[in-house]
């Protein structure tokens, strides 16, 4: 039994392992590190990018989809930048 | 050595497929308490309300739920049903809201089923279900576990309550506001939905076996047709920004996806 649990607990490292070395976000762009946000314009964002507003009141709609690490980002008021990490 | 490891792994993945845990939440009309127990009390072992009715419903349909919370009442039930809930015979919701945030962490529900305000005799004004909903907003912004709450619109008294007619309508209006900022909430019209009838009533306040059945009816009903979403999806919003930058929010959970509005906060929205 003990050694069951001994090949149960290192199977799980294995299972765990496969697959561990993809890139989480293959299609992110490389690009500036600020941006400036345009109006009505849609932006890709990633895990660790940053929206800062520009001005007192700024708005943005998202979208976001289950199990996918970006979202998609539009300015529809105000002015903010984009901070990529 | 092999069977051992897929008996092992069989485990696991039944310990993966959890249970719903539901934890019915208010005062005595979840407990099961009413004015005759005042003289003759009945053991709590006997007390049931809705719940056991709903359990058998949810059992039936094939549902693997777990009633949760730190109170044991109906366990001497026939047939038997889960007799955990957080049912406070006599409380407000005021009451209920001190104590709301440490009932999701001890008990970490996935739905809250919520019928309070009986006993606000003093008020028409929801804020006390409010400051209940902000706590366990709280508990999902602290520990990332996204609660379903169904809010009922509680029942009548035998002789009709005016106080609870006002009540419920503005506690109404205030679910649908934090609905459109994104609180996943389930509006359940317990009033007229139950379709409790004079003799539904064990006394002026409290539903007999009868009408707690018809309430059960009720939350199931609720259930059902709202057991699927996506957790993912619903926590998203308030994982970027607090709930109050939410201007406006849809989720389409078949699909997985949620779309929002949101005004930056001045410390930014970080990804």
């Amino acid at each position: 039994m003990r050694y069951a649990l001994i090949l149960l607990i290192s199977s799980f490292f294995v299972f765990a392992g496969c697959g561990g070395g993809e890139d989480s976000s293959p299609n992110r762009p490389s690009g500036p590190a600020e941006e400036v946000m345009s109006l009505d314009k849609t932006y890709t964002l990633y895990p660790g990018d940053k929206i800062i507003k520009l001005t007192n009141s700024a708005e943005v709609s998202i979208v976001h989809v289950a199990g996918h690490d970006e979202s998609d980002v539009r300015l529809v008021a105000g002015k903010a930048k984009i901070i990529r990490q | 050595m092999l069977k051992n490891l897929l008996l092992m792994f069989s485990l696991l993945t039944f310990a993966a497929e959890a249970s719903i845990r539901i934890m019915p939440l208010g005062d005595s009309i979840t407990y099961g308490d009413s004015y005759a127990d005042r003289d003759n009390p009945r053991p709590a072992g006997l007390r049931h309300a809705y719940r056991n009715h709903l359990w058998y419903k949810l059992k039936g349909a094939g549902m693997d739920v777990d009633f949760v919370g730190s109170v044991i009442a109906g366990q001497d039930v026939q047939p038997p049903f889960d007799p955990d809930n957080e049912g406070h015979p006599g409380w407000t919701s005021y009451d209920i809201a001190e104590q709301a945030y440490s009932y999701m962490i001890n008990s970490g529900p996935d739905m809250v089923l919520l019928h309070i305000g009986t006993n606000d005799r003093t008020t028409t004004d929801p804020e006390g279900v409010a400051a209940i909903l902000n706590e366990i907003d709280q508990y999902e912004s602290d520990s990332g576990h996204h609660v379903r709450v169904f809010v009922a619109l509680i029942i009548d008294r035998l002789a009709h309550d005016g106080r609870i007619e006002i009540f419920n309508r503005r506690l109404k209006a205030m679910l649908e506001e934090r609905i459109m900022e994104g609180d996943d909430i389930v509006i359940v019209d317990m009033y007229h939905g139950a379709g409790l009838t004079p003799s539904d009533y064990a006394d002026n306040t409290h539903p007999n076996d009868v009408g707690y059945e018809k309430m059960a009816r009720v939350w199931f009903n609720a259930i059902m047709q709202n057991k699927n979403y996506n957790s993912d999806i619903r926590a998203f919003p308030t994982s970027l920004v607090p709930r109050e930058n939410i201007i406006s929010v849809s989720y389409d959970d078949v699909n997985g996806v949620v779309r929002f509005m949101v005004e930056i906060p001045d410390n930014g929205i970080q990804f």
